[in-house]
């Protein structure tokens, strides 16, 4: 199986990048913890995420805090090969829980 | 509302008022969304991380599902790759968004004729000069 990840630049990128300098001390963390997150995903592991827009079949996964990343999940067949293509749509604050 | 003029310094660039910074609520290291109108307006806003589930998130999300509709993302095809990125965006001073995510009248973009001095100083010239008769002021629009 053919395994692609694909960020957006707006969504995704832009408030990652000002996460990640943000909270500067623990860039690795965040880092390393993205990377789980990316194997997870293109292993076909979904456990630990959540349905997060409805309408969009987009979930999300804690990244770090409050912090989650909302992605979405396509798997097609490409040149008679299987295509896994996770794309991480953005990095967004979830609502305080009481 | 603010208002303020800036001029445009060496590497290009510019200093934004305080007054602009308090109003819009960003700090250092805040990245701001700029668009340019056919009109050559320029719109700053900050793009700053969204709250779940608000309105502002679904724009954002549904603007990102357009964008993978048409295949306008970055891909990675290894985790080294994505590091690389990561580290990219982290230190990165400017990120380029697609064209397609900006709004439909700025996708045709219009050639910007140079004027030379001269040309500019008449220009100028006649603008102050009907201002002085209590004229309405003249405005003009980039060829």
């Amino acid at each position: 199986m053919k395994r692609l990840l694909s960020t957006d630049p707006k969504g995704f990128d832009g408030p990652c990048g000002e996460l990640l300098n943000r909270l500067n001390p623990r860039r690795q963390e965040i880092k390393a913890r993205l990377h789980q997150i990316e194997g997870n995903l293109l292993g076909g592991n979904l456990e630990g995420t959540s349905e997060h827009n409805r309408w969009a079949g987009n979930r999300c996964v804690a990244l770090i805090d409050d912090y989650v990343v909302v992605f979405n999940v396509e798997e097609y067949s490409e040149g008679g090969e299987l295509t896994r293509h996770v794309y991480l749509l953005a990095v967004e604050l979830e609502k305080q829980r009481h | 509302m603010s208002r303020a003029l800036v001029r445009l310094r060496n590497r290009n660039q510019i200093t934004l008022p305080a007054e602009v910074v308090s109003d819009l609520g960003i700090d250092v290291g805040d990245w701001l969304e700029i668009t340019i109108s056919n009109s050559n307006w320029v719109q700053m806003r900050p793009a700053r991380i969204v709250t779940a589930d608000t309105p502002e998130a679904r724009q954002l999300e549904h603007a990102a599902a357009e964008n993978v509709r048409r295949k306008n993302y970055s891909t990675f095809h290894s985790p080294e790759e994505f590091d690389r990125h990561l580290d990219k965006i982290a230190n990165a001073e400017i990120i380029e968004l697609p064209s397609e995510s900006l709004p439909s009248e700025r996708r045709t973009v219009e050639s910007v004729k140079m004027i030379s001095s001269e040309e500019l100083k008449q220009r100028v010239m006649l603008a102050v000069e009907a201002v002085l008769r209590d004229q309405s002021p003249i405005y003009f629009k980039q060829e």
